[in-house]
């Protein structure tokens, strides 16, 4: 069975801190817990996004023990192949990508809530553009639709490696302490996407949940189109 | 302990009992180096003060010493000597009135909603409630040869000197000499789920220290 | 929602295996998510490390010295 495996630099896994060996080598379950816990852990296509990391590897598995279609768990597993196309320039380009997305979606939420202004002033600019004038927006309107301006201000800065701006103490964002993280490109991107789903999530007509999966939907076929994968069954 | 309870006395240990009842100085030095410092930190949960507790530990010495020809190696020398520790230190403590069980003390240090970190570095509410509200960078942005500094080793040796004493003992046992829970839960008398608990408080606290340590450095 | 504070408080329950399935795909949802609670999660596992490598060499010196002349007192009465 072929599936993938997300992994942090040099192999490591991230949740264990274990370094993989080179593909080829076959590796066992720790066998004592429970196998679901234990066992090797790899992704379908499907499953990609809510593991995106540094390296993304094709593997083999034998002895499934679990498949919920996203995640499978087995008794053994072997890194095959690295897939190249994903390497740091990519993973930013994803996270550039789901960025500029919630930029549009704040703004078309600005216009739909009355803000013309504003609306027009961040439709217009660039990443950096915004980045820039957010806070100052932000500080205008109301705090609802601020903090989501600056949501997709902060994501953007993230993701384009630009300095996230200062705001007023009633603005502060866990995205400020993301960007103090040092964190990777592999962990920028699966930070930025999560984020703009879930913020795009509260302007979806459908409402929160509804917005959630189409902006994740959205996420999980650009990242196959760009890793040209077969489409998931 | 690690290594198997089937066989009760290892091929290594073997040799250093071999040794001590050859009269072996040296053996007996490393012997009492090697244990000495995780031995008073666990018999500070016991009697609390640091002076107390090291002469507790020089007293189990002492009975180590007095039982060599007796031993007959049934328990690992490492099992057999740490026996030894905490029955000098019950005694020790019953002789100062200190008759709180370990199993109290335990769930005293182990109540109450310290999750390890303090509260100030997350959001307290509002869309981001309970999210980190200051970064925290990966340690391995820097260069390994700090990590194993002995002002490393020192920092962290201070901060196990600062914990509460189950949370001591706990971090002793499970982290520093690697005993499994289910050991370290029969050996001080205490449940497992605080156990856990002081475990996590006190590698919070060590986590902490190095922080710091490792702050201090890039200043 | 599984916050960061809560990742700060399961990360010891984590390590010991002390979870449920559902609880442990929740707590790695999150991580995977949080570069701060990454950096957290593997800090806590150097942490684990770093004090299973500390070698102390320490004993008050009077209290070696004592223990090695009841050592060679020993060792002469047998």
């Amino acid at each position: 069975m072929i599936a993938y495996k997300f992994l942090s630099a040099d192999r490591v896994g991230l949740f264990s801190g274990f370094r993989w060996p080179e593909p080829g080598i076959w590796i066992d379950a720790e066998g004592k817990a429970d196998p679901r816990v234990s066992g090797i852990h790899a992704l379908s296509a499907e499953g990609l996004l809510d593991w995106i990391d540094d390296e993304l590897w094709t593997c083999e598995l034998a002895g499934i023990v679990e498949d919920d279609r996203h995640v499978l768990v087995a008794e053994r597993g072997r890194l095959l192949e690295r897939v190249e196309a994903w390497d740091e320039s990519m993973a930013l380009d994803f996270a550039r990508a789901c960025a500029a997305r919630g930029r549009e979606q704040v703004v078309e939420a600005l216009r739909l809530e009355g803000h013309e202004d504003e609306a027009q002033e961040l439709g217009g600019c660039d990443a950096e553009g915004f980045v820039k004038s957010a806070p100052g927006l932000a500080a205008r309107l109301p705090v609802e639709i601020g903090g989501l301006v600056l949501m997709a201000a902060d994501t953007t800065a993230i993701a384009e490696g630009l300095r996230l701006e200062a705001r007023r103490p009633a603005l502060k964002s866990h995205l400020e302490a993301v960007a103090a993280s040092g964190a990777t490109p592999g962990a920028i991107a699966a930070n930025v996407a999560f984020v703009v789903a879930h913020s795009a999530a509260g302007l979806h007509p459908a409402g929160y949940e509804a917005g959630v999966a189409a902006e994740r939907a959205w996420q999980r076929d650009r990242l196959a189109e760009r890793l040209g994968l077969a489409d998931a069954a | 302990m690690a290594g198997s309870r089937t066989v009760a006395i290892e091929p290594a240990e073997e040799r250093i009992l071999a040794q001590l009842r050859d009269g072996d100085e040296e053996a007996f030095c490393i012997l009492v180096r090697r244990h000495s410092p995780s031995m008073t930190r666990v018999a500070m949960a016991f009697v609390s003060r640091r002076a107390v507790a090291e002469e507790v530990v020089q007293e189990t010495w002492l009975n180590v010493v007095r039982g060599l020809d007796g031993f007959e190696a049934k328990s690992s020398l490492r099992t057999w000597i740490w026996v030894i520790l905490r029955n000098c230190a019950s005694r020790r403590a019953e002789q100062e009135q200190r008759l709180v069980p370990l199993s109290e003390l335990a769930a005293e240090e182990a109540s109450g909603d310290d999750i390890g970190v303090s509260p100030d570095q997350f959001f307290e509410e509002g869309r981001w409630a309970g999210m980190w509200s200051s970064g925290v960078a990966p340690w391995d942005d820097l260069p390994e040869e700090r990590l194993l500094s002995s002002e490393l080793q020192a920092a962290l040796l201070e901060a196990l000197d600062t914990l509460p004493r189950m949370q001591r003992a706990v971090i002793t046992l499970r982290d520093v000499e690697g005993w499994p829970p289910r050991e370290v839960c029969e050996y001080l008398g205490v449940a497992d789920g605080n156990q856990r608990v002081l475990l996590h408080r006190a590698r919070a606290a060590a986590r902490a220290a190095i922080e710091r340590y490792l702050e201090e450095g890039t200043r | 929602m599984v916050t960061c504070a809560d990742i700060v408080k399961l990360v010891t329950d984590y390590n010991e295996g002390r979870m449920t399935p559902a609880e442990r795909r929740r707590f790695e949802e999150h991580v995977a998510i949080c570069p701060p609670c990454r950096s957290f999660l593997a800090q806590m596992r150097t942490t684990v490390e770093l004090l299973g490598e500390l070698r102390e060499e320490d004993v008050p010196p009077d209290m070696e010295e004592h223990l090695l002349t009841a050592f060679r007192d020993w060792k002469r009465d047998t």
